[in-house]
């Protein structure tokens, strides 16, 4: 099972990394994670981000994941120390 | 304690723009207009929604007959197909009699605005949520929000979204709602809980005004400010209908769930 955390989206970096304010960790995860770390996001449910990042507008990013609270699915760590991660919109904060 | 934050009760159908706008800038936590419904209207209703086989499961352990936009912000297409599905049995149960015209009846006649539900180019938005809430079942902390959660739906273009709750069956104990006096803000998605709602801490020092389960009346608030229903006990569900309605450019009203 990959490791979860979820957190704010804070700052917008490309058309397919931001950096994550993290205030969960689920409590099986394998790792311990910072409070703050990057996100390259391989895959999301976010329905204004195309799944092409040709097609991709930094300002859908912003639309779709700037101060949002954010679920990451990490499938490993780059080079770069950047977290690999399907990223989705988590629970709902409205009923 | 606070006396300025008190429910406005209106009684009469005369035109209350003042009182729309309070509830807007967030300077009064309700507008309550009692007993919209008598006691027999809200117990046939209730009855019946009690006997349809048409509940499915929302969050925690209640149960709801309609759609919420929330439980499908990554899944439009989803959300208007059972939309269309479950405004036919909305149809099916309020066929003699449909509380959603009384209440938008009400809120027209307040507000000076027609409503209608919302539509999006062929598809309709829910027309209502029934939602029931067992004994035991309560709602956590939280707030509605479209504009800044739905953004791929077309009422998050609407302005000053305001939620309609008409009280079908009040709980035996509990049950109550509580507003308070904070809104939302973008900063406050720290305190998100991965499941639903906020932690407790976004509230901390928040003035908190309780609205009791009326059957009956039609509250409004403004959903941007952070509320709860505290636990359900004894005997009997909490069962409510809800809907949200914001205004467009022309100050048009739109509903929907």
């Amino acid at each position: 099972m990959n490791d979860i955390i979820w957190g704010t989206a804070t700052n917008i970096l490309s058309k397919k990394s931001f950096e994550i304010n993290v205030t969960h960790q689920k409590e099986e995860n394998n790792s311990i994670y910072s409070e703050k770390e990057i996100i390259e996001f391989t895959e999301t449910d976010i329905m204004s981000i195309p799944v092409d990042e040709n097609l991709r507008t930094i300002e859908q990013i912003e639309q779709g994941l700037k101060d949002k609270f954010i679920k990451c699915e990490i499938s490993s760590r780059s080079d770069q120390n950047y977290l690999i991660c399907k990223v989705s919109h988590s629970g709902a904060g409205g009923y | 304690m606070s006396t300025h934050f008190i429910p406005k009760v209106i009684t009469n159908s005369d035109l209350q723009a003042d009182c729309f706008r309070e509830l807007s800038v967030g300077s009064i936590p309700a507008i309550i207009f009692p007993k919209i419904l008598d006691k027999q209207e809200c117990h046939d209703l209730a009855a019946k929604i009690l006997h349809v086989n048409e509940t499915s499961v929302g969050l925690g352990s209640t149960k709801k007959i309609g759609e919420s936009l929330n439980s499908y912000i990554s899944n439009k297409f989803e959300y208007f197909k059972k939309s269309k599905s479950s405004n036919a049995v909305l149809r099916k149960i309020f066929s003699s009699k449909d509380p959603r015209q009384r209440m938008l009846a009400r809120i027209s006649a307040s507000y000076g605005k027609k409503i209608q539900f919302a539509r999006e180019k062929s598809w309709s938005y829910s027309h209502g949520i029934i939602r029931l809430h067992n004994p035991g079942t309560m709602i956590h902390i939280h707030r509605d929000n479209a504009s800044f959660e739905a953004s791929n739906f077309s009422v998050s273009e609407l302005f000053g979204q305001l939620s309609a709750v008409l009280h079908l069956q009040s709980a035996e104990f509990g049950g109550k709602l509580s507003i308070f006096d904070k809104f939302w803000t973008r900063s406050d998605e720290k305190y998100r809980k991965p499941e639903f709602g906020y932690s407790n801490n976004v509230i901390k020092k928040a003035f908190q005004t309780s609205i009791p389960c009326n059957q009956g009346d039609l509250v409004l608030i403004n959903p941007k400010k952070y509320h709860s229903v505290n636990a359900v006990k004894g005997k009997f569900a909490r069962i409510t209908l809800g809907f949200f309605f914001g205004y467009d450019k022309y100050h048009n009203l739109f509903a929907w769930s």
